[in-house]
């Protein structure tokens, strides 16, 4: 399981994990860009009020903590908590 | 074929005609009704808010058969009020808005049922600062006999083939577990009616008898073929999944159904096919 913030604040770190899980040797292939951004969002992120980004992070919370209960390597700290 | 059901077979190939025709409903309330002298307006007494396909509509015509509850005229039984409320800021001005579909005399009372409230999960918050006061109605069905009349009802009244996503949204409908948890959490767990499909089938009267002691109304009566008359009934071949889809579905849905009696106690799942099927109900067919 990864997270995607974990992936962009620790590239290396979670591709070695990614790589150990497969079975491959952890070493990584010379010159590779780990910072290098696949598919960019194009145009203008889609933005919320501050009421509707409320309500999303409060409809996700019990599930997330569900999520968390099933998952405990899942770093809820990553992700908003309700204000 | 006798005239009546050829006569309702006619209305029913009319009224698919004048949907294709006219295209998906869209979104929002009708014009409010007007207040006759004497009636004053108000929150509803009652908000049901679910499930799609769960006998919603036969429910609410025989909560406003009751002499006590006031249906205007020409008003649909579904407002959809908040469907476009995820747009804006909902304010004041939108709760008192509200109140106008609602005229009543004195000593009755009004209210109103759009399914899709329940998987809106916008939706509860709002209904609160609408109508604080009001009483929830939810109705529930086996989710596989959901899944597919959802799927039958959507065959029936457009002219595209089902995609993935109206599979995968149909699906979602059936969780229930999530949905009356957002339920529970805006509202008191005593101002929450959660109705089964499959018990009013069986027992309509008594289950009416609940659903008007829940509502403060005093007891009635209805006319027994009153009570078990369908309301848009499936007059098409019911859509079935494949083997593998169904499996599948009830593999979904055991989980979710497993949830249900912490959440509401007085569920009984033996009513429901597929919580037998998945072993949740002793004597089922699946694993214990």
């Amino acid at each position: 399981m990864l997270q995607y913030e974990r992936c962009v604040a620790e590239p290396r770190v979670q591709l070695e994990r990614t790589y150990a899980f497969l079975g491959l040797s952890t070493e990584m292939p010379d010159g590779l860009d780990l910072v290098g951004r696949v598919n960019p969002s194009r145009g203008p992120k889609v933005t919320l009020t501050r009421w509707q980004e409320d309500q999303l992070v409060q409809r996700y919370a019990p599930e997330n903590d569900r999520l968390a209960a099933l998952l405990p390597e899942l770093d809820l700290s990553l992700w908003r908590a309700p204000r | 074929m006798t005239l009546t059901s050829r006569a309702r077979r006619l209305a029913v190939r009319g009224s698919r005609a004048w949907y294709r025709w006219r295209g998906p409903r869209q979104p929002g309330p009708p014009a409010p009704p007007p207040c006759p002298d004497g009636w004053h307006i108000g929150p509803p007494h009652y908000v049901g808010v679910g499930a799609q396909k769960a006998g919603t509509s036969w429910w609410n015509r025989l909560i406003c058969a009751h002499p006590n509850v006031v249906s205007p005229a020409g008003q649909p039984k579904e407002l959809h009020f908040f469907d476009s409320c995820w747009e804006e800021p909902f304010a004041e001005a939108d709760a008192r808005r509200y109140h106008r579909y609602f005229p009543v005399p004195e000593g009755s009372v009004a209210g109103e049922w759009t399914p899709g409230y329940l998987i809106d999960f916008w939706t509860p918050e709002l209904i609160v600062r609408a109508a604080p006061d009001t009483r929830i109605l939810v109705l529930l069905r086996d989710p596989l006999e959901r899944f597919r009349s959802g799927l039958t009802h959507q065959l029936a009244t457009t002219r595209e083939a089902l995609t993935d996503r109206d599979i995968q949204g149909a699906f979602t409908r059936g969780l229930y577990a999530p949905q009356l948890r957002r339920v529970l959490a805006a509202f008191p767990r005593e101002r929450v009616w959660v109705g089964q499909y499959e018990a009013c089938r069986a027992d309509p009267a008594g289950q009416l008898a609940r659903t008007f002691a829940f509502l403060g109304l005093p007891p009635y009566e209805l006319d027994a073929a009153a009570v078990r008359g369908e309301v848009n009934p499936t007059t098409r071949e019911k859509y079935e999944p494949s083997p593998t889809l169904r499996a599948a579905l009830l593999d979904g849905y055991a989980s979710d159904m497993e949830q249900l009696p912490g959440l509401v106690p007085g569920l009984d799942l033996s009513l429901w096919p597929s919580a037998r099927e998945v072993g949740l109900v002793r004597g089922g067919t699946g694993p214990s």
